[in-house]
């Protein structure tokens, strides 16, 4: 994993817990402090999937497991 | 899908009262419960293959085929409506979840054709490389996390903890 991916991840995932709480937090019910970190951390691991897209390590991962075949019969 | 299995159970438990026709509540015990079991039903095949009564290619096929969706709901049927719509839901999502998997799944067994999204490469049906290897992949943590997202949202809608 590249160094900037959690990095990046970290960023997205803060716009990302932002966007939802724009478009379900209900007036009169806001988030506690903790809720928004909960919240946070949760949008960073989301995040880390959008982040890994830019990650060459991540696709070289898939295209290795590709070549596996985990149900081929044992002799 | 590993971890985010959790997430989508609790997120089918959150729409039982709509999935049931109000015969079950939302994040009760007993949608919970069905929910888990009956998202969890497919995978309990890997249990004859730990007991080397069946081959790994067992996994995937038979359990993750519409037909089991059918024969669970249809068993369930007659003992409780409520747990057999949910189960079917909770069952189909288990399916949409396993999806894009590059094994694909037999959905339409006996025909064995698979159908697979192809996100992200299968890494096995247990034990630690099959769990090290999904996350080493970037659409695992994006649904899975995703998941885990929505879930949060469904319980802060519906009021339960952590949002009482």
């Amino acid at each position: 994993m590249l160094k900037r991916t959690p990095l990046l991840a970290n960023i997205i995932g803060g716009a990302m817990a932002i966007l939802v709480i724009l478009i379900f937090e209900e007036p009169g019910r806001p988030f506690t402090m903790g809720q928004g970190l909960l919240l946070y951390l949760l949008c960073v691991v989301t995040s880390m999937g959008i982040a890994m897209f830019f990650d060459p390590n991540a696709k070289k991962a898939k295209e290795e497991f590709l070549k596996i075949n985990f149900y081929e019969e044992k002799k | 899908m590993q971890v985010g299995h959790v997430a989508v159970a609790f997120v089918v438990s959150s729409f039982a009262p709509e999935l049931t026709g109000g015969r079950i509540a939302v994040f009760s015990l007993e949608s919970i419960i069905v929910s888990f079991v009956a998202h969890w039903l497919p995978n309990f095949d890997v249990i004859p293959i730990w007991l080397k009564i069946a081959k790994d290619s067992f996994h995937c096929t038979w359990s993750h085929s519409l037909l089991f969706v059918a024969a669970v709901g249809l068993i369930l049927l007659p003992i409780n409506v409520g747990w057999a719509s949910l189960a079917v839901a909770s069952l189909i999502i288990h399916l949409m979840a396993d999806m894009p998997s590059s094994v694909g799944l037999p959905i339409l067994m006996p025909w064995r054709k698979r159908f697979t999204v192809n996100l992200w490469a299968d890494t096995g049906h247990s034990g630690w490389v099959a769990f090290k290897g999904t996350y080493m992949q970037a659409w695992t943590w994006l649904l899975e996390g995703g998941a885990f997202v929505v879930l949060f949202v469904r319980a802060y809608q519906e009021g339960v903890w952590p949002f009482i």
